[in-house]
């Protein structure tokens, strides 16, 4: 239970209609896009500058009431759901673009911006904020630097931590502190940008960002590769990697992804086709014709079933086709999915599918891969079938095993969040993970802000 | 369909917000398209919110007390997250169920009740008019049919004294054409809707001279009712099943393969849709309004078929050029899924390019009645709307809803130093025709 002076306090700093202890908000903000975790906080505040989201950690620290920040609630692990109660801290209200540096090709932005609208804004005139995850057009910017968000172009151009240069963060004691500036090069001081980025909301609160832009590519192609088996689409993956060409995105579907999105929307694949790739090359356009031949003819030595190309926007999206409608054409497989976001050293991904393959045999199970080649990425679905029994758990504790065995990550960009904290041990060793808990603790004395979160209590 | 009880209807509430709970994977994406939100960012406000709230109040986990029905009645029916929404959930039927469950629960909201309490008072309109401005006092309301959906657009005790209101025509539209054109030729019906048929009645004439011009006859069913979008909007739906039964008897005139054709968006999304999502399990009425929807077409739709496109090019090759720039109706763009063909026949009218303004799809913020019981909102997400539109600079604003016209027009009264024109895309044309 708030205590009435806390909530008395939160009202004359905010003002009624940017705090609300109502029942029905605190269902509003119960949630994220993970389908299991809930919890209701038992206040929500709206703050919209910096020096109130400083009052509010006082307050909080003075009352002891957990704090959870909140962007766009677009995250897909629990991160943003307050599952220690009290209050729900909503960042919607920081959502300016104040300044787009052209000279200096950076943007400044409040948190709450939503990362399509800085990409637009960047896109007016001429410039790129190459972070896309496929949530950009809902998903925050404060959100993404939070959960280090990675996304299709991140092959070539990173994750979201490669993109931030500086940032202003409130501490859980609510004090104001800056990281990094506008430099490119910047050896002032111990990096604490990285230490916040990808903190998922447990180290401080992220106010302000300075982050980095690049001059638009002039143009791109797009194409498609089929294989009979992943392991060939592997061989032409180091194929294109030895031509010297770096594609933008590296896009791959498995087997029972490939069949699913056949079934539901009929784009074509053939029964003895294993695998696909979607690629994109970006670049100056003279030059792009000539990389997709070297991609062509790399897939080409490995067997490629069918290639083809974009040659308009039209076609473009065509390619893109059986790519989105991959989790519509799972739907259609099982309702019931357990799905697990992970990463191996690239040229390990068809080690981790067979792998994938002889637990999903072991336990009876479906397990659709797909996702970002490029960066060693696979976004694994695993079901018992529409009509199949409960879930075998303990497939997925194979899944993290093997992981780990080929020296991957049990998280690669959706956040540890709520859902994976017992999990990270397999990652972390103790020492590691001791002083990860020291940092929690210097910051965060109290454990307020975010509890839950991360790491895994003592 | 005979009375159901409390018990069914709750029932059927479950029934229905459970369907849309299952569809929604509480993404997030309906956020960036949702007016309301735009305006007041809070969570509450947003599709996936209001689901997870009705969700809550369906399992009786809520109150149905006046917070919950605030956020209930704080959506304009856009249909923009449901267009919006990968997962195909629909926050609108959403609404509207839970609207009806506040409705047969607590009765009509207080505003609206208020409304029709004075409407029904001898001489009330005229008296509370007269308080009001002149333009109002015009008004011979008693003209209009209590059925229509338009004592719910014009809450005269309540709208301010810069409320645009449209002149009442000397003669509806239904009274002065019945059927216009040669029986022989290919013949459309014409559903016209109230605005068209009790006030802006030049749509519907220039409709009918569109038409006729490309050998098309119109034949005016004078028994149709309003749509019933106002009160399917306020809970009211056993008016709206009268209404959708009289329809389908007015419109079954001509035979089965005669397009049906309106020039209000929110009629056609009515026609279309509205009708089916709310009584398609009424068995008595579902073939009808099957048929209905089949043959509906927004004029836009209708013209742009390639059959007619030809010839309306050919038609209006000699129009004058004249800058316009277009707002997309929300129930024409998102709800109908009409992009492209209003621009299409847009730019045969003006012998150009559309000018477009920075967020054509953004709403105008009227959603029916909403801009009676939110009016500071609405009237927030109107500006936005009016700037956009003077900031191109045309000489006229086209778009492609009766309703819609109503509130660019008050817009325009509203900021200073715009006067913009707003028109129909069909009255352009009829211009761009000629005698
Ligand atoms: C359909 C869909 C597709 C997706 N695709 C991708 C993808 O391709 N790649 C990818 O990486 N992710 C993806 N995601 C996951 C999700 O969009 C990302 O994790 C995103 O970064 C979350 O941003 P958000 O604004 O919604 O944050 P929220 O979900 O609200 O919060 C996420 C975390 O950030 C913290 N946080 C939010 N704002 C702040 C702040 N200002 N200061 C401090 N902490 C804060 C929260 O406490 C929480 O821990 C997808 C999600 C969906 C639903
Ligand atoms: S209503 Fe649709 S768009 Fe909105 S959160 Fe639910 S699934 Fe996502
Ligand atoms: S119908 Fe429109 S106003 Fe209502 S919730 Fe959806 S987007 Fe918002």
């Amino acid at each position: 239970m708030l205590h009435q002076e806390f909530i008395s306090k939160l009202e004359a700093l905010l003002g009624k209609d940017r705090c609300s202890f109502s029942p029905e908000d605190m269902v509003a903000y119960s949630y994220d896009a993970n389908p299991e975790k809930r919890a209701k906080p038992e206040g929500m505040v709206s703050p919209k500058n910096t020096e109130e989201v400083a009052e509010i950690m006082k307050l909080a620290y003075a009352y002891d009431v957990p704090v959870t920040p909140r962007g766009g609630g677009s995250g897909y692990t629990g991160g943003c759901v307050p599952v220690r109660g009290g209050i729900v801290m909503a960042m919607d209200r920081f959502n300016r673009i104040l300044e787009i540096d052209r000279d200096n090709f950076l943007v400044i932005v409040e948190p709450g911006v939503v990362v399509k609208d800085l990409q637009a804004e960047a896109d007016r005139i001429g410039l790129m904020y190459p972070p896309d995850p496929a949530s950009i057009a809902f998903a925050t910017i404060g959100g993404n630097i939070a959960e280090n968000a990675g996304g299709i172009r991140a092959v070539k151009y990173g994750v979201t931590k490669h993109y931030v240069m500086g940032l202003e963060v409130v501490l859980p004691t609510g004090e104001i502190v800056r990281t990094g500036s506008k430099c490119i090069k910047d050896v002032a001081g111990y990096n604490l940008t990285e230490l916040f980025v990808g903190s998922e909301g447990t180290l401080g609160v992220i106010t302000k960002a300075v982050v980095k832009v690049v001059p638009k590519p002039e143009a791109r192609r797009t194409m498609t590769a089929t294989f009979a088996t992943l392991e060939k689409a592997a061989e032409a993956v180091s194929a294109i990697y030895a031509t010297g060409v770096r594609p933008a995105t590296l896009e791959f579907l498995d087997r029972i992804s490939l069949e699913a999105v056949e079934k539901a929307i009929a784009f074509g694949a053939k029964p003895e086709e294993g695998a696909l790739l979607l690629i994109e090359v970006d670049g100056s356009d003279h030059g792009l014709d000539a990389e997709v031949e070297k991609i062509q003819a790399a897939c080409e030595k490995c067997g490629v079933i069918t290639f083809r190309k974009a040659q308009t926007d039209e076609d473009r999206e065509d390619l893109w086709k059986a790519r989105r409608a991959l989790s519509f054409a799972l739907c259609e497989i099982a309702t019931e999915w357990e799905d697990d976001d992970i990463s191996v050293p690239i040229a390990r991904i068809p080690a981790m599918i067979r792998k994938l393959d002889e637990i999903a045999e072991r336990h009876h199970i479906i397990i659709a891969n797909f996702g970002h080649y490029g960066d060693g990425n696979i976004h694994i679905g695993m079901t018992t079938g529409k009509n199949g029994g409960p879930f075998p758990m303990v497939a997925k504790q194979e899944v993290v095993a093997a992981v780990v065995e080929l020296e991957g990550r049990i998280a690669a960009e959706h956040g540890i969040g709520c859902v994976k904290v017992e999990n990270l041990h397999w990652n972390i060793d103790e020492p590691t993970m001791n002083l990860m808990r020291r940092f929690k603790t210097l910051l965060d004395p109290k454990g307020l802000l975010n509890p839950g979160k991360v790491m895994p209590e003592v | 369909m005979a009375k159901q009880t409390q018990a069914e209807k709750l029932a059927a509430l479950q029934k229905l917000v459970k369907n849309e709970t299952d569809k929604c994977i509480r993404c997030g994406e309906c956020r960036t398209v949702c007016p309301v939100f735009g305006e007041t960012p809070l969570e509450r406000y947003t599709a996936r919110g209001k689901i997870a709230i009705a969700d809550s109040l369906a399992r009786g986990e809520l109150e149905f007390d006046a917070h919950t029905r605030e956020l209930f009645d704080n959506c304009l029916l856009c249909t923009g997250c449901a267009s919006q929404c990968s997962s195909g959930a629909r926050a609108d039927k959403v609404v509207i169920a839970v609207r009806e469950a506040f409705a047969d629960k607590l009765g009509v909201p207080l505003v609206k009740k208020a409304v029709a309490q004075a409407l029904s008072l001898p001489g009330g309109v005229l008296e509370t008019g007269a308080r009001i401005g002149s333009a109002a006092q015009k008004l011979a309301f008693k003209a209009v049919p209590e059925t229509s959906g338009l004592y719910r657009r014009f809450a005269m005790p309540l709208v301010d004294k810069d409320q645009y209101v449209p002149q009442l025509a000397a003669t509806p539209f239904r009274n002065a054409v019945r059927f216009a054109g040669n029986p022989d030729q290919p013949k459309v019906i014409f559903f016209t809707g109230c605005m068209t048929n009790y006030f802006m009645t030049e749509i519907g004439h220039s409709l009918v001279k569109v038409l006729n011009a490309l050998g098309v006859a119109v034949e005016v069913p004078p028994d149709q009712a309003c749509c019933g979008m106002p009160m399917l909007a306020s809970g009211e739906h056993e008016i709206v099943r009268k209404q959708a039964r009289r329809n389908i008897g007015a419109l079954a005139l001509g035979g089965a393969d005669v397009p049906i054709v309106t020039a209000c968006a929110s009629c056609g999304h009515m026609l279309k849709h509205g009708y089916l999502d709310r009584f398609g399990d009424d068995p008595g009425l579902a073939p009808g309004l099957e048929d209905i929807a089949a043959r509906t077409r927004d004029i836009t739709e209708f013209l742009a078929a390639d059959a007619l496109r030809d010839r309306l090019a050919a038609l209006t090759a000699k129009a004058a050029r004249r800058s316009a720039t277009y707002h997309d109706p929300c129930h024409l763009r998102k709800a109908q899924k009409l992009v492209t063909e209003p621009r299409r026949i847009l730019e045969m009218a003006t012998g150009g390019a559309v000018d477009e303004m920075r967020h054509p799809e953004a709403c105008c913020g009227l959603g029916g009645t909403y801009c009676l019981a939110n009016m500071e909102r609405s009237k927030q997400i109107q500006a936005k709307k009016i700037e956009d539109a003077v900031s191109t600079r045309a000489d006229v604003v086209a778009t492609a809803c009766p309703g819609c016209i109503l509130q660019l027009r008050d817009g325009m009264r509203r900021r200073k130093g715009a006067n913009m024109p707003v028109k129909h895309i069909i009255q352009l044309l009829a211009e761009a025709i000629g005698a």
